[in-house]
């Protein structure tokens, strides 16, 4: 151990080089993120058009949006969206993570082909999710026909379905989650396994009892971090119902609507007051689901 | 000893790195500023409008070698906010019109615009050869913002091959043909729709026209009040008016009681190649001037025609759509600038952009070069279908009128319920009416 009198000129070298590493980092951030950030906060209390100076008009636009039907509906949109893409997103992930966690020939083969989609860019896959689900011609439509002799539904174009048909989507590009449950179910201890197997305990136990708690952190994780990004889908959205957020509205996403008010409609302080107000509902739902984790999560630590 | 100190090597070396980091970013700031004045010239990235306008821009240099012309190339998407964002910075760009989403009218009624018209009285501008129609459109309390480039109208293209394969006569290119009502055009329709919903199906009409008034200007009666074209806004709206209702309830009928006209889901199926037309299985098209350069060279794979548009009353209107040059009102080098417009204005430059990109030119001399540019089409035939097209035309709303992408938002999510079938014509318009004069009225809530 360093006796701190002896933390002389080479901890201080080593301390500057430090803050020279990380100083692109911080120019960046507070170039691209801080800053933005702290300046959409202050034109979310300005009328600004663009063509002319922000013009301050103190909390008009909070005001506004409270009443506005199209905010509380795009925030019904998206939350109906974000309930169904994450947790049918995480079971589907571990589900598969599991299956992965055997010793099966050729796993790196499937583990490849399922990690895939997540790769592809968001634009392409919609444009080729709006091919497989088009009611006429799609090969989904085309298979549920000829295979269970049902006529699927319009998909993209109907009301009902766009939202469901976007979060099958969502469920294509898993990839991300699968790695990383498959890392947490690596590190359960495979003692715990033997210990339950010599006490009689069912695969379906196993998994609920000790699987499940060892990997609860993980699961934190991806259904914070899964939240976080479900409120904020954009792109798929938009290259589907161009920009529309049809049919009839029913798509119609929060950051859709902060996109149009900000950069069609010019009206670029009610839109930084919407994304605010999108930051601070999206950290009240974390914080509220960081505080409940300390009653389902567990953390070998505390053992 | 001098021991060679690996964490002074390390250190010395991270510096290093890290400064010749910054000083490359900071690099261009240094760059010597030029004597040339520079103009930056915006347009969007369209294969024949790049190459037409780097050529512009090139030429325009080696006339005027101190001029630098630093040309932006914007995806359409991007367009309106590169425009928005450089003129908020303080660094706009000089010279544009709306190619992007965004209308002029939106540029205009955020005083982001140069006033031309002392520029065209001390030039003494010969307006003369200019279409009558063109030289007032973009003018604006009086004064004068923008002299459209090219005007055009909305039109019914159609696949001369099927028509022949049927037997049918070709639709008149005369506007005044009263005879082309809407029974007849959805007779040929019918005649012309063959294995509809199919794969292979063949369509008699495939719907294009935009924005939301075109369909009731053909059955003689617009959704928005004519004051609205002048003020840029409007405070009532017509929705419910029995003839727009009918025009709308029609357009629905195509698809969904007469069977001529493919659903969306249809339309997306057959847009694999692009534009569903190119497939060669849709019989009459109809849709805004931007067909003239968009079905451009597509005669080498079958004959097609430009036809007036049906009538559904005796007095029609179809929508034009003219595109100006205009100039930032906060432009650094005004004259130049000024120039540079006249450049682009010029029977010259105009002409040329007619050869290559194939709009209808507004200037009247330079007509007859547009009308021989379509092998597939007698240049009589042309000349009748635009004339026709710009005398009965009315500049699209969503050129004049402020945040018009607002209202294309709520008229295209609510029309969906029409076009997808979920309910007449009639409800959804008598539904939508409180709520879009509502939305008209707070359209300039800033």
């Amino acid at each position: 151990m360093r006796k701190r009198s002896n933390l002389g000129a080479l901890a201080l070298k080593e301390e500057r080089a430090f803050y020279l590493f990380i100083s692109p980092w911080i120019i960046g951030f507070v170039i691209f993120t801080a800053g933005p950030l702290v300046g959409s906060l202050i034109l979310s209390f300005t009328s600004y058009n663009m063509a002319s100076l922000p013009r301050f008009i103190g909390i008009n636009n909070y005001k506004e949006l409270i009443y506005d039907p199209l905010v509380r509906r795009s925030l019904l949109i998206t939350t109906y969206y974000t309930i169904l893409s994450v947790p049918l997103g995480m079971i589907l992930a571990l589900a598969l993570a599991v299956v992965l966690n055997q010793r099966l020939p050729a796993l790196g083969v499937y583990r490849t082909i399922f990690y895939l989609p997540s790769i592809v860019p968001a634009v392409a896959s919609a444009l080729l999710w709006q091919w497989l689900l088009n009611p006429e011609f799609g090969i989904v439509n085309y298979f549920l026909y000829k295979f269970f002799g049902i006529r699927g539904p319009q998909w993209f174009y109907s009301e009902s379905w766009v939202i469901p048909s976007l979060a099958l989507m969502s469920l294509w590009g898993v990839g991300n989650w699968i790695v990383i449950y498959l890392a947490s179910l690596q590190g359960v201890p495979t003692t715990l396994y033997e210990a339950a197997r010599i006490d009689g305990a069912s695969s379906w136990t196993m998994f609920f009892k000790i699987t499940l708690p060892v990997i609860s952190p993980t699961l934190l994780f991806t259904l914070v971090t899964g939240i976080i990004s479900a409120f904020q889908v954009f792109t798929q959205v938009y290259v589907i119902t161009g920009g529309m957020g049809g049919p009839n509205y029913s798509s119609h996403v929060l950051t859709l609507y902060i996109y149009r008010t900000g950069f069609k409609e010019y009206r670029m302080g009610y839109a930084s007051s919407m994304a605010w107000i999108l930051f601070l509902i999206v950290l009240v739902l974390s914080l509220i689901i960081l505080k409940s984790s300390k009653k389902w999560v567990y953390y070998e630590v505390e053992q | 000893m001098k021991k060679y100190d690996l964490s002074t090597l390390k250190y010395s070396v991270t510096v290093a790195i890290v400064f010749s980091l910054i000083f490359t970013l900071l690099l261009p700031s240094f760059a010597m500023s030029e004597e040339k004045v520079t103009i930056t010239w915006a347009i969007n990235s369209d294969p024949q409008r790049q190459p037409w306008a780097q050529s512009v821009a090139k030429k325009y240099e080696e006339l005027h070698p101190n001029i630098k012309i630093n040309l932006l190339v914007i995806p359409w998407n991007d367009f309106d906010s590169k425009i928005n964002t450089l003129y908020a910075a303080g660094t706009p760009v000089d010279i544009w019109t709306q190619w992007g989403a965004s209308g002029i009218g939106d540029f205009y009624y955020r005083g982001m615009l140069m006033d031309l018209t002392p520029y065209l009285k001390k030039d003494k501008f010969d307006l003369s050869d200019f279409l009558p129609s063109v030289v007032n459109m973009y003018k604006f309390g009086g004064k004068i913002y923008g002299i459209p480039i090219y005007s055009v109208g909305s039109y019914l293209y159609y696949n001369k091959k099927l028509f022949d394969e049927a037997g049918i006569a070709y639709p008149p290119s005369n506007w005044e043909d009263k005879s082309w009502t809407m029974d007849k055009f959805l007779e040929i329709a019918q005649k012309l729709t063959k294995d509809y919903g199919t794969p292979q199906a063949q369509y008699g009409v495939l719907d294009g026209l935009w924005p939301h008034n075109a369909w009731p200007l053909l059955f003689g009666q617009d959704i928005f009040p004519t004051s609205a074209y002048r003020n840029g806004k409007a405070d009532t709206a017509y929705l419910t008016h029995p003839r727009v209702v009918k025009a709308i309830q029609f357009l629905q009928d195509l698809t969904y009681k007469y069977k001529v006209s493919p659903t969306p889901a249809m339309q997306q199926g057959m847009a694999a190649a692009g534009n569903p037309f190119y497939t060669g299985r849709i019989a009459m098209y109809l849709t805004g001037g931007w067909g003239w350069w968009v079905l451009k060279g597509l005669e080498k794979k079958f004959p097609w025609g430009a036809a007036a548009l049906p009538r559904g009353a005796t007095n029609i209107k179809d929508v034009t759509f003219s595109d100006p040059w205009v100039i930032a009102k906060t432009t650094k080098h005004p004259d130049e600038v000024w120039d540079f417009w006249k450049f682009l204005t010029s029977k010259e430059v105009i002409g040329d952009f007619m050869e290559r990109v194939g709009a209808i030119p507004s200037r009247k001399s330079l007509l007859s070069g547009f009308y021989n540019s379509y092998p597939s089409i007698p240049p009589k035939d042309v000349e009748t279908v635009v004339i026709g097209s710009l005398k009965y035309g009315i500049e699209s709303p969503n050129h004049l009128m402020i945040r018009y992408d607002k209202i294309d938002s709520f008229l295209k999510n609510n029309f969906d319920l029409i076009l997808l079938n979920k309910e007449s014509a009639s409800n959804v318009l008598k539904d939508m009416q409180p709520k879009f004069v509502k939305l008209l009225q707070e359209i300039t809530k800033e």
